[in-house]
Parts: structure tokens; C-alpha cells; sequence
């Protein structure tokens, strides 16, 4: 009996060490939370949905020269590559080459971190009990989705979809199945239809979550640009008209009956041109940094304009863009990229107001000698070192092995610089006059937006799917925009809002689409307008050539679509297999020849 | 037992001191017992009084001792010997020698052991035998002593650490062995003086660390610091000074050769030349054309020659039988060969001051047990350390911007009377029309780091290691032993960015300055019992068991950046308070805890042995770490061992004249690794700055949350799972020993963070992933001849490893390095791939280099627009093209063999050792300049050796710009041979105390040393042992501008009182 108790006592001790060991092995993160505590409230979800827009900051600041918004310039027949020597990838692009496999997998894996954060937000939002709230909030996390869905499918064209958040990395282990193409832009469709639908129709200024957010409005215009696209590009490929875009239910996640229509879109258009409270600017100039107040005064070209630019987020023009704020995080490298590479003499002061950087994206000659001298538009989006320079001889060609230069660079985006005091500085926003003190956060640290759809875009869709129907202060959309050019009206056509387009929205990444949904016969002729053209390869005068198999068959072989990262398709088990065009070594660009 | 009882029992050992019976004189004679001679200078211990003497040159001794005393002797290479007086007045005394090293006691997890006894594979080194190389740090002594043991320096900076693996890396994670010190686990080396440590002892087999279970799975190292002994109070110092010397400057171009190799590429290019004269300040190229001036030579303008290098450490040991105790205190200063620059100095310099007592008591005696013993070890340390920006990169390295640099550029600007006034700076370049590059290739590399916070920065750390144990002994060797741990470290650092100018690329127009400082705390707790008993004479037993808890990361972490100082470019007022920032973006803060862990433990072993002769040895033990889940946490390690002595066998006796002992034995265990970062298991949601968002550039930042890890709520224990068989042997009357093991180690389920898909968007969690196999054989070999008046002793070590991933559990089965390691614009050059050795480095494999046209259009498989002069790359998987499929392993940073010798001998107070190691068979990715970014940079004279013409070169292709293919693919002309041999130290000494004849100084010796003194390899590069990794801390061997280890000349002292 003794020995029983004994036993049982032991017994007992050591049950009771290991289950106070286990409550002794129980730790805490205070800086982290986990899905088991996380969202719990409101507030939670609200970060959520925040959590989701951070993602689009990594575009101007990881990895800027490998985004869609430069790839889809670089690509287009606008701009070159580009950039140093060394920078073969920027080179690679405008040839619609690859220099690495890998170059856009970081690109992809954020639009997919992107898509994660939304999912996980749509799936807690259900804790915000005020519905205007959790209908803004949940088309917010719908739009950003189907923007970073619409990305990847303009870059990739097959992707897999993801709708949930796996739960545990044993969820993970399968690589879920490629989805078709109606899938893809039935998922995208559907969840823009039903941001567009849910949201408060609240205009700009009073936007239920403040200035910055996305709207119904911008889920309405970016309807319009998938729809384009989709119609517009696979109609031409797979050679019928395409009128409708298809439908995907999002409970069910299968391709439903319905569909999104062309009069739907036309319908969302003018909701969002009549009540969304967004005008044109009445200066084209003031949508671009270099009209600010501080380099405004010391610019000649700005002496007749009598605004300034419109500070980010207080633009009634811009409805969705990207904010580089004052962080290391936010700060935006892609004008950074855009810059003019150092020039021996490390003097700018001779192409004020343009700025330092590593010479991407140079300007196709082409698109200034095509384009009327007469509008502003042109000179307001190009710097001309023949026509801006005020002593040429302050400009070197060929600065630290500046490739495919032309001597003509946007200005669209560029850290802008500044005269503070009579002292040349960097960029304007060190200016007091906007970020109230007289500080020089020097290069790479510009903390301008970039704009992603503005108003302008939603008049010329509208003009463009109503072949001009008269819309916006008595005008079609088309010679609404003409008008704020100071251009005369001409009546619509298709070549007329082809070549509005174009000009109006110059370097602004939207170019790459157009010109594909336009057709493989006109995307091609486009590309092989950069043929020829006057270039420096550092410093030495050539022209342009085409590189490997050249732009006609690349474009033939490829559609404009990227290589798969390889290291996704290592890890992809089969799933992935690499898009046609881009197996052949002669796919590869490895230097200038 | 009361209070009262105990108080009496502490009077009772104090009395037990100041009790004398009475004295008499006692003389006599030392001799050794093999041949009779005398032994001079034997220590002479009156036990339980503080009476001692040593023997004179004849052997003769005179001492005050009670009649009834007793009398200990020992010397160097002698059994030691206790002889009671007894009365007499003339005590003769016979010393055996110390023949059988195998009765030594080697320090094993939870206890001791007679080495002849033991049944698995460690290493012991003596203190003595660490503080004889005069090294500032411990490991940096161990190099040459311990097979199997990998010891690598991390950078020849003063105050960096090394990289240690035993039995090769076993894992992509945390590869470090687990550090005891004085029986408490997770304390750190570089806290400790060589001075301070008595012995260490290295478990390298599965068995001996099983004991140790959690974290076991990299080896342990025992470390057990100076113990007091009984008898005198000895009191010893060591120092020594030394200076330091580059042991090789790279073979950079000076002007003139840098001038003509960029003349070479531009021509190679079709581009026109440099204008020399034309962007050179006329007085400087004239006195390059005519040769007057050769150009900066960057690396002799940075290196701070004789640099100097010093220790000083003093210990204190002695106490009765029951009460000990050993005292320490030191100093160590060491400055930096790399840093230097006649403007403002750049501290490079590392400080190290140590103190340790260390006490022992028997605080409860009955007849001659002691029944109650408490003590305690404490150890603490204080580092500061300044220094250059030194990571194994091409962004944070100031030798690799020493290395760089455009040697046309001058390094000062002068005064008429020739005196350096500063920096040649952005001023100076506009001054006097100095117009050749301002890209970074041209950024005055001494300027930088007295500028930034590359080099004006300095940070100091406070580490308190401490124990304290009692242990109770109710019957004889039955004992209960508890013991509390303690380890606090605090740190603090601060550096500056001056405002400055270097070229109109690198500037900085706003100062900042930086601080941070941390605490954290560690303890534990352990809890065994442990019995000794023998059955029938013959069945010995040892048991032990035991229950351990550990707690770590109690402390915090702040740190501040701040804008605009009030005392512009003044490093020594470079603190927060005197930052004056105007908005908020100008300043940051960030404090939170560290990450806390935790650890518990169930541990037993059973030792038994027949007779000395049969050994058989089982432990197991049972660890919870806090870095899983419940339900996955605990992981059960065991082990088994068994030995034979077969030279006890009856039927060996005809074979002890030759052969003294033979032992063989075998060992099987497996050991855990728990070391990933916390919370693994959850699906972890984090609200940093990265997740937040500015939706209005005027408002603040709004909180954003994200998704961070996946989670993996299995995510378990590392195991790694060893076998080893070993032979001991010990010939001609033990003088010579040789050590023989062979082992295969299979560490299963890495925890390593293997990529996911990212199309689920979150972070990959880690996950029990990966295999890896290291197979090896190592053997030592010793000789030696320790009584008489000439000893001396040699022993030469080797080991033999082969290192295997055999799987990575994600579909490609690899794990992916950095891109921009030799270069920025590189690809990635080195992986852990299943089939390879982790590590290795990836890249193409080259065949020559075309020499004609004939060859280009004789080669089938190339590049289609390839020239003479190009490389010829290799269609590695045969497609018949040349695309970056065609990546393979190129080289291998692990070594296959490394070496250690050590060879000492001592005449009449003369020793004279020599020790030196090496390692084989790997290889270094080098390259100096960053090639495919900065065209500008400086070349190594092998610029010469590229291709220029039919017949000039089949291994370096035309010199052209890196972003060609030839330079800018990574291939196997960046990797050269690492194999080395290096002579680490040689040292000769005299002990003065023949000369002298002082009673009560026991020892005087005066030494000079030499280390690194030699280093024969084949390899180009400054220095070919390289232990630092990048980012990743499992590849090694790159060198980008490694800061190489110094070959130091030193004098030092040994007294001893």
C-alpha cells in the first residue's frame, strides 16, 4: 500500500513537471500578432485593407526597374530600354528579350503578396458592422486585387488564381492550376462589377475612408480598361470581335451565365464622369512635378502657366496612384531609375530641372518628330536636350556608359529639381514650400506619386466605346481632353482617339496595352518605328537595330508576354511551364550588338 | 539541517585552518623514479598550511611542516605524490613519471571521466597549451589543436569572431556548437580570456553530446575556467606586446600599369581613350608619365603598420582542501593593420578587459566525506570595439574599397612644407582639375571611412557569466548537485555620418548620428543526482540524472537615429541629445523586447565498465523548446556507446613492451537543434513600417497589417544522428599515442526556411527540410619525451570530411544564394542543392579561351556572335547551346582536409614550439574589383595576363568592359584554389628562475613569438582562410577585399609566484 502511494505520487510529480513545463515553454510576441488573435476588431480590418496598399509601394521601391509600369514603357514603342551598360535587362525588354529569367519574380511575387493581403482582408471584413463602411472597405480590397490580378495576366497572360489564404504550410504544398483566360478576367470583371455595385457613391473629396483610397469610381474606370483590353486583344487574336467580357461568380468561383457588357461599361463610364466629382486640370502641365512652385519660377518653360502642380492625393484629376511618401519604405526609386545617368562634370545645373539617376527608359525620336509642335502636350512630356539644354555643351552623351540614348528623356517622371535660395537642389519636395522645412533628403528619395488612372483616361474610354458621344461639358471625351490641350476639335475616329491616346497619356505605362489591343498588326508596325532611329551606345553615335530575332518576330512569337520567373516555375512541380517564345537561347540578350 | 548547525560547521572549517600542531623542519631529496636523477624545481606543498617550497637545480628541498603533516610534490610530467612526514626530519621523495596519460580526468556532460575510460571521441586542450600561443582570443588557440574541429576566423579585424564547425557543417541554419561553460550552456568564448581557461573539451561524437540533446546537434565544447587548487596561493601574470604586420599586400596596379590596362579595354572596346592629360591635373600626369609618382597605393595608405597588440592577465588560485579559490583579471588590446589615414585617426581597436572568481567549498564535513559543497563561478567581460565596415560584400567593405580604388586618384592634399592639410576630396578635385571619374571607383576610400559611419563608429558590450551550485553528499558518491545560471549582456553602439563631400557622387549634406542599446538575460537551472557504486570490485556504475529549465531573452532592445548635430563632424559629441532635428522624418526611435525562449529538460546516463576493460555507456534525454507548438515540442535524444580496452586482456601481456594500451570503441546517438526564430508555428501578422501606407502625403503614416509567415504548426526538432567508431592507442611506454575515429553524421530535418510557391503571397515558415551527411575520418598522433632535462613532444592532426546535401524538401530541391556577390549585375553563385556540397558555387564551366577564327567556327556549341578572345563556355547539360542552364558546381568552400601540427621541446629553461594548420582541397571565388558595374575600378596585375592576341592566354578572355558576357557570367576563372598551410606560431622561451634563486618566484620566462608567420598556398589573394559567410551563413570562401588575419612579432612574460 505504501509503495502505491509512493508510486502514485511520482507518477503524479512528474505529470505535474511536464505539464508545468509546457506552461513554462508558452511564449509571447509583443511586437506580432497571429490569425489566431488577428483581425479581432474594426480597427484590425481597417489595418488589413492598409496592409494591402503597402504592397503597392514595393513597385516604385524593390524592385522599380522591373515593374509592369516600367517593363510596360520600356516595352512600348515610346521609350527604350536604356540605362548603363550593365543594365541588360532594361535593353532586353525594349527587344522583348530576357537577359534573366529570374528578372521579374520579384514582381510577381508581390503582386501575389498583394493578392494574399487582399484575400485576407475580403475574408475579415465582416467584422466592420457599419455597411458603408464594409462595402467601401471591401471594394477597396476588390479593386486592389483585380489591379494586381490585371498586372500579372498583362505581363504573364496565364497565372494561377488564388482567392483564399491557405491556412498552414501544409495547405501550401500543392501548386494550384493554371486558370484560363476567361477566368482570369471573369474573376477580375466580376470583382471590379461588384466594387463598382456595393460601394457608397460618395465624390472626390468626401470618400467614406478619406483622400487616397480608391473608390467605386476608380473600380468603374478600371472596368473599362479590362474590358478594352480583353475585347480589344483577344479578339484580334483569336480573330473574331469580342463584344462581352466573361463573368466569374464569386461564391462559387466558376464562370457564370452572365456577362459584362459593353453598354454596362458605358453605363459605369457615366455614372463615374457625372457623379464622381473628378474634373480635367485646366493646365495639362500642372498634373507633373515640374511645375511646381518652387521650379516653376526658374523654368522657362512654365513662365506662362498660372497654376502649379497639384500636390498627390489633392489632384481632382488623379484617381488612383501610388503614394512615395517620406519613409525609406515609400520612397519612390522609379523616378530614381528614370534619371539622367552622372555626368562626369557632376553639374545638372545645365538640365534644370531635370535630375540624376541610371538612365532608364530613354525616349523613342520617333514619338517627338511624330508628334504636332503646336501641342503643349509634347514638350510637356519630353525634355529635349536640343530644345531644353541652355548650353548643349552641359550635356554629355554617354555618361557613365549611358545605352540607347537619345537625348530626349520624360518628364513625367523625374525627381524634379530645385533652386532654394539660389542654391541648385536636388529635389523640389525638399522645398519648404512643401514639406515645410529646408531640407534635402538628397537622391533616390523622391516622394512624388505616380499616378495609375486618371480622369482624363475614364472621357477618352467612354469616347472611345461610344465612338465619340458627346459627354462632358458639351463635348465627346475625345476633344474634351483636345480642349484642355488648347488643340482644336476634330471630329472621332479611331485613328484620331488612337493618336489622342498616345499623346495624352505618354509614358504613363499605358502605351504597352494599347498597342497590343489595337492588334498584332499595329502593335508590330509601332515597335519597328524605334528601328533606325538616331542613338548613343556610350557616347558613340548609331541607330537603332533590332537585337536577336528582331522586334517582328519576337512580337510574333511572344504576343508582348513575359517569361515565367524560373524560379517559380522550379517550384511550380510541373504546374508551370514555360510561355512559348521564351525557351530559345536566341530569346537571351546579353549585350548590345 | 538548522541554521545553527550549519554556522557551526563554517566555524569548524575556518578553525580547521588556524589549528597547528607543532612544527619541524623536514629536508630531503626528489628524485625520479625511473633513472634515479634529481628533479629540480618540483613544488613542495605542506597540506592544510600555507607552507611551501620548491627543489632546487640538485633536487633539494627544505620546508616548515607539522609532524604529523603531509606532503604533496608535484612536477611537470610526474605523477604527482603525497608523502607523510611522519616525524621524520629527512623526507626523501621518488616522483614517477607521468607515463599514462589515460588516468586523466577529461570533463564530460554532468561530470568527469578517466579518459581511458571514455567511449566516445573528444578533444581536450589544456589552458596551458591555449595561452602558450599568446593569441588574444580562445579559439583562435584551438585552431591547431583539435581534429575535426573546423576553426575558421571570420575576418583578421581585431575583435571578430570565428566560424566553428565539428564534423563539418550539418546544416544551413544556426552550425555553431553549443558553449558550457562551467556546466551552464549558451555562454560565449569570446568573453573569456585564453588565460582564463583551465581545459577544453570538445565532444564531437553523437554519444558524448547526447547528454546535451537540445543543440547538441553541431557538437559541444566544454569550457571550464581556472579552479582554484589547494596548497599556496599562486600568483602568476602573463603578458606580452606585440606589433602587427600585413603578411601580403595585393598585387594592385599602380598608376601608370592602371592607366595602360583602361587604355587596353577601351581599345578592346573600339572606344576612344582616355585623354589622360586632359583629365589629370598637369602636375600629376607628368609625375606619372615620368615616373616620379606611382600612384596611390591604397591598401599601404590604409594599413597601419606595427599596429599594435597586447595582453596582460593576472591570476590568483590557491585555498585549504575544502576552501579554493582562483581569481582573474586581464587585459587585452588589439588595433586594426586596416584603417589608417594620416587626417583623423580611425580607431580601429578592440579592447577586452576580463575578471573571474571563481570559489569552492566544503561547507558541511563528516570524517572524509563532504557532505555539503557550494560554490560558484563569475566571469565577466568588457569589449569595446571600433573598426572598418567589414561584411563579406561589395557595399559594406572597406577593403574591397581600398582594393578598388583608382590608384591616379592622390590620397591627401599638402601644404607647401610637404604636411598632410586633408583629405583629397571633392575640394581638392575641383581645385585642381581632377576630372576622371566621379563614380564610386574614384571615392577616396580613406576619406569614407573617416567620414561615415564605416569607420567612425564604436560600440562596447558587458557580459556577466555567472553560477552558482550546491551539492549535497548524504552517503559516499551519492550526490545531489543544483545549479543556478546566470548570463546578462548589455550592449551599446553609436556611429556618425559626417557631412562631406568625397566626389560630387558621394556626399552627404546632413549629418546623422546613430545609437542603440540592448540588455538580455539568461538563466537556468539544473538539477541532478548522480551515484558511483561498485558490485563485487568489478562491475563499476556511474549514474546520473538530472532535470534542467532554461530561460532566455529577458531585455530590450532601443535604438535612434537623429539628424543635424549640433557639433557638426565631431564623432566624440556624436550622441542623440545633440542632434537638433526639424521635423519628425528626421528622426526615428524604435525599443522593443527581444525574442524570448525557452528550454526544458529530462536527462540520464548510465556509465558501467568491468574492470576498466569492458565499457558500455546509454544517456537519453528529453527536450520542450518554446520554438514549437505544443503537441510537437518535445524531442527525445539517445545514445549508446560501448568500449573495450583489449591491451587489459590477459593474452595482450606479451605485447606491453611495445604496445601500452589499445582501446576500441564505438559509439551511436542522436543530438537536437531547435535554433529557428520563434513563433514558426503560427501564421504570424505583423504591423511594421513596410505594412503601412501614407494615403495623403500631408497625413501621418496609417497602420497597416499584413500577413507575414505561413504557418507550420509541425515545424519540430533538427535531428542529427551520428555514428562513430575509434581506436585509441598508446605505444613504447606511452610515448607515442595515436587516435583513430571514423564517423558518419546524417543531420535530418534541417529547420530551414526552404521558398514556397509565392503565388499564396506569404512568407515561407521554416520547416523540418532538408538532409545533409558528413562522413570523415580523423586522426591524431602524438609523441612524446616529458621527464629528463631535454622533453620535448610533437603531434600532428588531420581530418578528412565530405560534406553532402542529400535533400531539400521543396520541388527544385534547392536553396538559393544572393545575386551581386562578385559584382553587382552577377547572378546568383552559390546554393545548397541536393547531391552537392552546401554551399558550392555555381556558375560556368570555361574550356580556354578562342584564339583564332578557325577555333570560333570549328566550335560547334557557342554563342552564335562569339570572337576570338571570348571565352569558351561549356554546354554542361548538352542542348547543344549555351544558356544559363548550363550553370554547374564550378567550385566547393569546404575543405576536404584539415591539418593541424604542433611541435614543442624544452632544454635547461629553454622551450622553443612551433604549431601551425591547414586546410585543402576548396576553393575562393575572388574577385577585387567590381566588374561588371564599375569599369573604373582598380585592377590586380593579372590584368596583364588576359587575352591580347593568338597564343597570349587560354584562361583570362580580352580585356573588355564586365558587362560582357565574358566577365559578367559567373564562371571558374573567378575561382582559384584555397588550399594552405599556415605556420600560426613559432615561439621560443627562457626561464629565468635557474638564473635566479628567489624562493618565491617559481617561474620567469621571457618569450618572443611569432604568428603567421608563414603561409604557403597557391592562392592570389591576401589571405587564404576565410570563415565568413555573406548574408548566408553557410557559404564561405568569397573574397571581395578580405581583411586578412596579421602576422604579428611579440615579447612576452610568464611569472609566477
Amino acid at each position: 500500500m505504501k509503495k502505491n502511494i509512493i508510486r502514485l505520487f511520482t507518477i503524479a510529480s512528474a505529470l505535474f513537471a511536464f505539464t508545468a513545463c509546457e506552461d513554462f515553454l508558452d511564449t509571447t510576441s509583443f511586437t506580432e500578432r497571429n490569425t489566431s488573435n488577428f483581425p479581432a476588431s474594426e480597427e484590425d480590418a481597417m489595418q488589413l485593407v492598409t496592409g494591402i496598399y503597402s504592397t503597392l509601394n514595393l513597385d516604385l521601391r524593390d524592385f522599380a526597374g522591373e515593374c509592369y509600369l516600367m517593363q510596360a514603357n520600356i516595352c512600348s514603342d515610346d521609350q527604350y530600354g536604356g540605362g548603363g551598360m550593365d543594365d541588360t535587362e532594361a535593353q532586353a525588354w525594349d527587344h522583348l528579350m530576357y537577359n534573366d529569367l529570374d528578372a521579374q519574380g520579384e514582381f510577381w511575387t508581390n503582386c501575389y503578396s498583394g493578392i494574399a493581403r487582399a484575400n485576407m482582408a475580403i475574408a475579415a471584413l465582416d467584422k466592420v458592422e457599419d455597411e458603408d463602411l464594409r462595402n467601401q472597405l471591401l471594394g477597396e480590397a476588390y479593386i486592389l486585387r483585380s489591379w494586381f490580378y490585371f498586372e500579372l495576366t498583362q505581363m504573364f497572360e496565364i497565372i494561377p488564381l488564388v482567392t483564399s489564404v491557405p491556412e498552414s504550410v501544409g495547405d501550401a504544398a500543392e501548386y494550384p492550376a493554371l486558370a484560363t483566360v476567361d477566368e482570369i478576367y471573369g474573376f477580375i470583371g466580376a470583382s471590379l462589377k461588384t466594387a463598382a455595385e456595393i460601394m457608397p457613391s460618395t465624390p472626390y473629396g468626401s470618400i467614406l475612408t478619406g483622400r487616397g483610397h480608391v473608390s467605386r469610381w476608380v473600380a468603374e474606370g478600371l472596368l473599362a480598361r479590362v474590358y478594352l483590353f480583353y475585347t480589344g486583344f483577344y479578339g484580334d487574336k483569336e480573330g473574331k470581335t469580342l463584344t462581352a467580357m466573361p463573368m466569374m461568380d464569386l461564391e462559387t468561383n466558376t464562370l457564370s451565365s452572365e456577362t459584362i457588357t459593353k453598354d454596362y461599361v458605358i453605363g459605369k463610364l457615366e455614372d463615374c464622369i457625372k457623379n464622381s466629382g473628378y474634373t480635367l486640370l485646366p493646365d495639362y502641365r500642372c498634373l507633373w512635378t515640374y511645375s511646381n512652385a518652387a521650379t516653376k519660377p526658374d523654368y522657362p518653360f512654365m513662365a506662362d502657366c498660372e497654376e502649379s502642380w497639384y500636390p498627390d492625393a489633392h489632384n481632382p484629376e488623379q484617381m488612383f496612384h501610388i503614394n512615395a511618401a517620406k519613409s525609406s519604405h515609400k520612397y519612390n526609386y522609379y523616378n530614381m531609375y528614370c534619371g539622367l545617368r552622372t555626368f562626369d562634370s557632376g553639374d545638372y545645373k545645365g538640365v534644370f530641372p531635370m535630375n540624376k539617376g541610371y538612365g532608364f527608359a530613354t525616349v523613342n525620336p520617333d514619338l517627338w518628330n511624330s508628334w504636332d509642335a503646336n501641342d503643349i502636350r509634347r514638350k510637356g512630356s519630353i525634355w529635349n536636350v536640343w530644345e531644353e539644354a541652355p548650353d548643349f555643351d552641359s550635356y554629355q552623351f554617354g555618361a557613365e556608359s549611358q545605352m540607347e540614348e537619345s537625348g530626349m528623356w520624360q518628364k513625367k517622371n523625374q525627381a524634379i529639381a530645385c533652386y532654394i535660395n539660389g542654391k541648385w537642389t536636388f529635389e523640389f519636395t525638399s522645398s519648404s514650400l512643401y514639406y515645410g522645412a529646408d531640407k534635402d533628403f538628397g537622391r533616390k528619395k523622391g516622394t512624388s506619386d505616380v499616378t495609375l488612372l486618371r480622369f482624363a483616361d475614364i472621357l477618352l474610354m467612354h469616347a472611345e466605346l461610344t465612338d465619340g458621344k458627346v459627354i462632358y461639358n458639351g463635348m465627346d471625351g475625345m476633344n474634351a481632353v483636345r480642349n484642355r490641350a488648347k488643340l482644336p476639335t476634330v471630329p472621332y475616329s479611331v485613328d484620331a482617339l488612337r493618336q489622342e491616346r498616345r499623346h495624352e497619356f505618354a509614358f504613363e505605362s499605358l502605351r504597352w496595352g494599347d498597342m497590343r489591343r489595337y492588334g498584332k498588326a499595329y502593335c508590330i508596325a509601332a515597335l519597328e518605328s524605334q528601328l533606325n532611329q538616331e542613338i548613343w551606345n556610350n557616347g558613340v553615335k548609331t541607330v537603332m537595330k533590332d537585337q536577336g530575332a528582331g522586334y517582328r518576330a519576337r512580337y510574333e512569337a511572344t504576343y508582348g508576354f513575359r517569361p515565367y520567373p524560373q524560379t517559380e516555375i522550379s517550384l511550380s512541380d510541373g504546374v508551370l511551364t514555360q510561355r512559348p517564345g521564351w525557351d530559345a537561347a536566341s530569346a537571351q540578350f546579353t549585350s548590345w550588338k | 539541517m538548522k541554521a545553527k548547525h550549519l554556522f557551526l560547521f563554517f566555524l569548524s572549517g575556518f578553525a580547521a585552518l588556524s589549528l597547528n600542531a607543532q612544527n619541524i623542519t623536514v629536508k630531503g631529496t626528489i628524485t625520479d623514479g625511473s633513472n634515479g636523477d634529481p628533479v629540480p624545481f618540483a613544488s613542495v606543498v605542506v597540506k592544510g598550511t600555507g607552507e611551501w617550497t620548491t627543489s632546487n637545480a640538485e633536487g633539494h628541498y627544505t620546508v616548515n611542516a607539522p609532524a604529523n603533516g603531509t606532503l604533496s610534490v608535484e612536477s611537470l610530467g610526474y605523477l604527482s605524490a603525497e608523502v607523510a612526514v611522519a616525524g621524520n626530519t629527512i623526507v626523501d621523495i621518488t616522483l614517477q613519471p607521468d607515463l599514462d596519460q589515460l588516468s586523466e580526468a577529461v570533463v564530460i556532460g554532468y561530470g568527469v571521466q578517466q579518459k581511458k575510460l571514455l567511449t566516445g571521441s573528444t578533444v581536450q586542450v589544456k589552458g596551458g597549451d591555449l595561452t602558450k600561443l599568446s593569441t588574444t582570443s580562445v579559439l583562435g588557440a584551438l585552431q591547431s589543436q583539435s581534429p575535426g574541429v573546423t576553426i575558421t576566423q571570420s575576418s583578421g579585424q581585431p575583435g571578430e569572431g570565428f566560424k566553428v564547425n565539428i564534423r563539418g557543417m550539418g546544416t544551413i541554419g544556426d552550425s555553431d556548437p553549443l558553449y558550457v561553460i562551467d556546466g551552464v550552456a549558451g555562454g560565449s568564448l569570446s568573453a573569456l580570456n585564453p588565460a582564463d581557461i583551465e581545459s577544453i573539451d570538445v565532444l564531437k561524437d553523437a554519444a558524448s553530446a547526447a547528454i546535451y540533446g537540445a543543440r547538441a546537434a553541431n557538437g559541444v565544447v566544454l569550457v571550464t575556467t581556472k579552479q582554484g587548487k589547494e596548497g599556496r596561493a599562486v600568483v602568476s601574470y602573463d603578458g606580452y606586446y606585440g606589433w602587427q604586420f600585413i603578411s601580403k599586400m595585393p598585387n594592385l596596379c599602380n598608376a601608370k600599369e592602371y592607366m595602360d590596362a583602361l587604355d587596353l579595354m577601351y581599345k578592346n572596346e573600339g572606344i576612344a581613350l582616355t585623354n589622360w592629360a586632359a583629365v589629370l591635373p598637369a602636375n600629376l600626369y607628368q609625375s606619372i608619365q615620368n615616373g616620379s609618382w606611382k600612384g596611390t597605393n591604397w591598401m599601404e595608405e590604409a594599413y597601419n603598420k606595427g599596429a599594435m597588440t597586447t595582453n596582460h592577465a593576472v591570476n590568483i588560485t590557491g585555498g585549504t582542501a575544502d576552501h579554493k579559490y582562483a581569481i582573474g583579471l586581464s587585459y587585452t588590446g588589439q588595433d586594426g593593420i586596416i584603417g589608417f589615414n594620416k587626417v583623423s585617426p580611425v580607431n580601429a581597436r578592440f579592447n577586452r578587459y576580463t575578471f573571474r572568481v571563481n570559489t569552492d567549498n566544503v561547507v558541511i564535513k563528516d570524517g572524509d566525506l563532504n557532505v555539503l559543497r557550494i560554490g560558484e563561478t563569475m566571469n565577466f567581460n568588457h569589449n569595446t570595439n571600433s573598426g572598418i565596415a567589414n561584411d563579406v560584400d561589395i557595399y559594406w567593405n572597406s577593403v574591397h574599397n581600398i582594393l578598388r580604388t583608382t590608384p591616379v586618384l592622390p590620397a591627401y592634399t599638402y601644404d607647401e612644407q610637404g604636411n598632410v592639410t586633408g583629405f583629397y576630396d571633392q575640394a581638392a578635385r575641383a581645385a585642381e582639375g581632377w576630372n576622371f571619374d566621379t563614380s564610386t571607383s574614384s571615392a577616396n576610400p580613406l576619406a569614407y571611412d573617416a567620414f561615415t559611419s564605416r569607420g567612425l563608429q564604436e560600440s562596447s558590450s558587458y557580459t556577466l557569466q555567472a553560477s552558482a551550485f550546491a551539492e549535497l553528499q548524504p552517503i559516499k558518491n551519492l550526490k545531489f548537485k543544483t545549479q543556478f545560471g546566470y548570463m546578462m549582456t548589455a550592449g551599446s553602439s553609436r556611429s556618425y555620418n559626417m557631412i562631406y563631400s568625397i566626389n560630387s557622387k558621394v556626399f552627404n549634406d546632413f549629418d546623422n548620428v546613430s545609437q542603440s542599446m540592448s540588455t538580455n538575460q539568461r538563466i537556468t537551472w539544473e538539477n541532478t543526482v548522480s551515484y558511483n557504486f561498485s558490485i563485487a570490485d568489478k562491475h563499476n556504475f556511474d549514474v546520473v540524472a538530472g532535470q534542467s529549465i532554461e530561460k532566455w531573452g529577458m531585455g530590450v532592445q532601443m535604438s535612434g537615429k537623429g539628424t543635424n548635430s549640433i557639433f557638426p563632424n565631431d564623432f566624440e559629441r556624436a550622441y542623440l541629445s545633440n542632434t537638433k532635428p526639424t521635423q519628425l522624418s528626421e528622426i526615428s526611435v524604435s525599443g522593443k523586447p527581444r525574442s524570448q525562449g525557452a528550454l526544458a529538460s529530462f536527462f540520464g546516463r548510465v556509465n558501467y565498465n568491468y574492470d576498466s576493460k569492458y565499457m558500455f555507456s546509454a544517456t537519453v534525454r528529453a527536450d520542450g523548446s518554446s520554438n514549437f507548438a505544443r503537441g510537437h515540442r518535445w524531442g527525445i535524444f539517445p545514445s549508446a556507446s560501448a568500449g573495450w580496452v583489449v591491451s587489459s586482456e590477459p593474452w595482450m601481456a606479451e605485447t606491453k613492451d611495445w604496445l601500452s594500451f589499445l582501446k576500441l570503441r564505438a559509439s551511436w546517438g542522436q543530438n537536437g537543434n531547435a535554433s529557428i526564430a520563434n513563433f514558426q508555428y503560427l501564421s504570424t501578422i505583423v504591423l511594421d513600417d513596410g505594412a503601412s501606407y501614407a494615403f495623403d502625403s500631408e497625413d501621418a503614416f496609417a497602420t497597416g497589417a499584413v500577413g507575414d509567415v505561413l504557418a507550420n504548426p509541425d515545424v519540430s526538432w533538427e535531428t542529427s544522428q551520428q555514428l562513430d567508431l575509434g581506436i585509441d592507442a598508446r605505444f613504447f611506454n606511452s610515448r607515442l599515442g595515436v587516435t583513430l575515429d571514423g564517423y558518419i553524421k546524417d543531420t535530418r530535418d534541417w529547420l530551414v526556411q526552404a521558398p514556397i510557391a509565392s503565388v499564396y503571397g506569404l512568407n515561407a515558415p521554416y520547416i523540418n527540410g532538408g538532409d545533409i551527411r558528413n562522413a570523415g575520418i580523423e586522426l591524431a598522433v602524438d609523441w612524446s619525451k616529458n621527464t629528463g632535462d631535454f622533453t620535448y613532444g610533437i603531434n600532428v592532426n588531420g581530418s578528412y570530411n565530405k560534406n553532402i546535401v542529400t535533400r531539400i524538401a521543396n520541388a527544385e530541391g534547392i536553396i538559393h544564394g544572393a545575386a551581386d556577390i562578385l559584382s553587382e549585375g552577377t547572378l546568383e553563385m552559390y546554393r545548397a542543392q541536393v547531391g552537392y556540397p552546401i554551399g558550392y558555387f555555381y556558375g560556368f564551366k570555361t574550356a580556354g579561351v578562342f584564339q583564332n577564327q578557325a577555333q570560333v567556327d570549328a566550335t560547334k556549341v557557342k554563342y552564335e556572335d562569339s570572337k576570338p578572345g571570348d571565352l569558351i563556355f561549356v554546354d554542361v547539360d548538352g542542348d547543344g547551346e549555351i544558356t544559363n542552364d548550363d550553370r554547374t558546381m564550378i567550385g566547393d568552400p569546404n575543405p576536404d582536409f584539415t591539418a593541424g601540427l604542433n611541435f614543442w621541446m624544452a632544454y635547461k629553461g629553454f622551450d622553443f614550439s612551433v604549431s601551425g594548420y591547414g586546410a585543402f582541397g576548396q576553393q575562393i571565388a575572388k574577385s577585387y574589383r567590381s566588374f561588371a558595374d564599375s569599369q573604373r575600378d582598380n585592377f590586380t596585375t593579372d590584368v596583364f595576363q588576359t587575352w591580347t592576341g593568338e597564343g597570349t592566354s587560354n584562361r583570362l578572355p580580352m580585356l573588355t568592359y564586365g558587362s560582357n558576357r565574358n566577365w559578367q557570367n559567373i564562371s571558374d576563372i573567378y575561382i582559384e584554389n584555397g588550399d594552405f598551410f599556415k605556420v600560426s606560431n613559432v615561439t621560443i622561451g627562457y626561464d629565468f628562475r635557474r638564473l635566479m634563486n628567489i624562493k618565491n618566484i617559481s617561474k620567469c620566462r621571457l618569450y618572443f613569438s611569432a604568428q603567421n608567420l608563414l603561409t604557403i598556398t597557391g592562392y592570389s589573394g591576401m589571405d587564404p582562410e576565410m570563415g565568413k559567410g555573406t548574408e548566408d551563413d553557410w557559404v564561405s570562401g568569397i573574397d571581395v577585399g578580405f581583411y586578412p588575419s596579421a602576422r604579428t612579432f611579440l615579447i612576452g612574460v610568464n611569472i609566477q609566484f
